[in-house]
This record gives structure tokens, C-alpha cells and sequence, in this order.
């Protein structure tokens, strides 16, 4: 795991340095973490697509700006990407469910691949524990603003609670994560 | 007091992170950014802790066409059919180049056999128009760097050459000449880098070189050493 830690901060200081080769492995490495990101969030191969180009696009020109004050490689460049999602959610109108003959492809789970062992598998478990600790609507609220990208107003109507119940919700749950991740 | 500000920053970079931060606000929220670095460390310090939760997504591999509409954005100048041509045009010069250095080493008959084999490296730009050819010659530690055509590097700008050894930051050559040929005598320290490097790269720095060490220029040209 560590190994594959440094093989992505090489490629990410090479890619700073206008490396192209350096830039293909690193979307090979990483795209399809990134990818099931977008899509988790925008629903549409299209939308979802485009995101992730744009964020490349981005992960290239900012490459030189990155450094290990900002996170691990992955947080980094998984964050362009949410943000991107994020910003992009709020020009389409919601979509219900993904599409149906999806152009992409789900990789199995049994094949964990070199990024899933990149990603801290220590950290998740903490996390999910820290979060397994919240009442169930809170977790809820929680999870499906990470995943989907919801809004507070979204989340109230999905969740039939008030929009101000919703709120404190999550700023609460925030708190107790930080605290139980110490 | 300054507790309930630091609580509030951090709900703030919290549902940043979240998604929960919206419309104004996140704007707002962005551009305080910028000019806050506690601000910055907060939100970072919220991406590590949220993140994770990402390892509970089936992956997913995009459509190859997204990789494409990535590199043209990236590379627009770089149409296919012309690079390869002029990377072939590169490969020809390089290759009259070789000759004429193969003709030197006859004249320098006795090689010692523990030394690296003579190298060389196409330094072209991102449409594989060659710029300069490189060649390393270990019996003499000699690295010769020849302009071929290089463009106008602008006023109070120069070319440096660097080293791309695997799993380490890039390691200055020095400047490369503008017309003509320039010599760089190769200490043990260059050797040894040079012995895990695969690629050279050019960046465009001040007059007097990168203050820095590192690159601090865009890298426009590139070239893979190769061992003759």
C-alpha cells in the first residue's frame, strides 16, 4: 500500500513537470475511482464524463500545485473531481436514477486493483465506525449528501423532516466525526 | 469566544467538504479561501476525513473516448498523423547523428567495458518538432547537447535541461544552447542520476536558470534516452 502511495506522488510530480507519459498512468491508476465518483453524483454517463474530463483538466494544469499539506494524491485529485460534481449538479435538473445501458464498465468486486489498495483501508474502517455511531437518519443525511450531492432542501424532502431539523443534523454529525476521529 | 469562531470556521470547511455549503455561500466560501490558509488547512483536513468514504464505491472505468477528449484538451496542437511524421523526421536527423558519432568512437578505439553504452535523446516539443539532440558519452563523462532548431525562448528566458530519474524530483543539466553545440562534463553525482533516468525534459526558465532547483517554467520539450 504504501508502494502505491509514492508510485501516485511520483506520477503527480512528474505530470508537474509536463511529464504526458507520467499523466496516462496516473488516469489509469486513478479514473475509475474517479470515475464511479462522478457518476455516483450526476447520474448520467454524459454528465459524469464530462466532469471527469474537466477535472483532469485541471488535475494537469494544477499538477505543480500539489503537495502533501493538501492530502494524500487521491484525496486530492478525488476532491477536483467532487467539487467539479458538485458545481455541475447544480446546472442539471435532479436525475432520478442512473441510466440504464451504462457505457461504462463496473469492474468486479473481487479485482481490488492497484488504486483500492492505494486508498487507506485503516482509515475507512474508522470512519465508518465513527459514522456507524450516528442515529440512523443523521447517517443518512450524512451519507447521501457525500454521495449524491444533496442539498439541505433535498435532503428534507427526501428525509420528510424540516429543513432546519436537516441542518442541525448534519452540522451536528460533522462535529461528532471529527471528535470520534480525534 | 474565539472558540465559537473556530467552531464556526470549522462548520464552515466541514460542509464545504460535504457538499451541504451552497449557492452564494459556497462561492463566498471559495474566494475566502484563497486568501485564508487556516481557512485552506480546515477544508483539507475535512477531505482526509471524508474521503475514505469513497472506498465504498464500485469502481467504474470511463468510455476510452473520455482519455481522448482529455489529451486533445490538454495537447490540442498534437494531431496524430503529422506527429508521427515529424517524429520519424526526428529520428532521421538523430540517426545521421549517430553515424557521425559512431565515427568518432572508432577513432577512440579502446573502450573500458565497465562503462555505460553512449546514449542519446530527441528533445522535441508536443507536435514532435525536434529541437535538440542530446548524447552521452561515458568513456569521456561528456554529455553534448545540439541545438537543431529551437524557437526564440523570449527576453530574459532560457532553456534548462533536466534529469527525470524514476521515484525522485528532476535534476538540472544546466542551460541548453540556443544554436550550436554545448558540452557538459558529467560529475559522479550527474552519473549516478543519470543511471535511473529514462527521460529528459526542457523547461523554460529565467536567463540565469530555475532559482529554485526544481522546474519552475512549463515543460515544453521531451525526449526518452535511448542507449545506442
Amino acid at each position: 500500500m504504501e508502494n502505491n502511495v509514492s508510485i501516485l506522488e511520483d506520477l503527480i510530480a512528474r505530470t508537474a513537470i509536463g511529464d504526458q507519459a507520467a499523466f496516462s498512468q496516473l488516469y489509469q491508476q486513478t479514473s475509475s475511482l474517479l470515475f464511479a465518483i462522478a457518476l455516483k453524483i450526476l447520474k448520467k454517463t454524459e454528465h459524469a464524463e464530462e466532469a471527469l474530463q474537466e477535472a483532469y483538466v485541471k488535475i494537469w494544469h494544477n499538477a505543480s500545485e500539489y503537495n502533501s499539506e493538501k492530502g494524500a494524491v487521491m484525496t486530492w485529485m478525488g476532491s477536483i473531481v467532487r467539487y467539479r460534481c458538485l458545481d455541475a449538479l447544480r446546472k442539471f435538473k435532479p436525475v432520478e436514477s442512473i441510466d440504464e445501458h451504462p457505457e461504462y464498465i463496473i469492474l468486479e468486486d473481487g479485482d481490488p486493483g492497484p488504486l483500492e489498495q492505494a486508498l487507506n483501508a485503516g482509515d475507512a474502517q474508522a470512519l465508518l465506525e465513527c459514522i456507524g455511531e450516528l442515529k440512523e437518519q443523521q447517517r443518512r443525511s450524512v451519507l447521501m449528501a457525500f454521495y449524491e450531492g444533496l442539498t439541505h432542501d433535498q435532503l428534507s424532502q427526501s428525509l420528510s423532516v424540516p429543513l432546519g431539523t436537516v441542518k442541525s443534523w448534519i452540522r451536528r454529525s460533522l462535529e461528532k466525526i471529527k471528535e470520534c476521529l480525534g | 469566544m474565539a472558540n465559537e469562531v473556530n467552531d464556526n470556521r470549522d462548520d464552515m470547511a466541514a460542509e464545504y467538504v460535504l457538499g451541504t455549503l451552497q449557492g452564494n455561500a459556497r462561492l463566498q466560501f471559495e474566494s475566502l479561501m484563497r486568501e485564508d490558509a487556516d481557512m485552506r488547512k480546515r477544508v483539507h483536513d475535512w477531505e482526509a476525513r471524508l474521503f475514505p468514504l469513497t472506498e465504498g464505491l464500485t469502481l467504474a472505468k470511463p468510455h476510452k473516448r473520455v482519455w481522448e477528449n482529455i489529451q486533445q484538451r490538454i495537447n490540442p496542437k498534437a494531431a496524430p498523423t503529422k506527429g508521427r511524421l515529424n517524429w520519424w523526421r526526428a529520428w532521421g536527423l538523430a540517426a545521421s547523428l549517430m553515424l557521425l558519432v559512431s565515427s568518432v568512437y572508432m577513432v577512440q578505439l579502446e573502450q573500458p567495458l565497465d562503462t555505460l553504452p553512449p546514449t542519446v535523446a530527441v528533445l522535441s516539443d508536443t507536435t514532435s518538432q525536434a529541437a535538440w539532440v542530446v548524447q552521452t558519452d561515458y568513456n569521456k563523462n561528456v554529455m553534448v547537447a545540439q541545438a537543431l532548431k529551437v524557437s526564440d525562448p523570449g527576453k530574459n528566458k532560457a532553456y534548462e535541461l533536466w534529469m527525470l530519474p524514476a521515484n525522485e524530483p528532476p535534476k538540472s543539466l544546466g542551460l541548453l544552447p540556443l544554436e550550436g553545440a554545448k558540452s557538459v562534463n558529467l560529475t559522479e553525482q550527474h552519473l549516478a542520476v543519470l543511471k535511473r533516468t529514462g527521460a529528459f525534459a526542457v523547461s523554460l526558465e529565467p536567463s540565469g536558470g530555475s532559482p529554485t532547483g526544481l522546474p519552475t517554467g512549463p515543460v515544453l520539450y521531451q525526449g526518452k534516452i535511448l542507449t545506442i
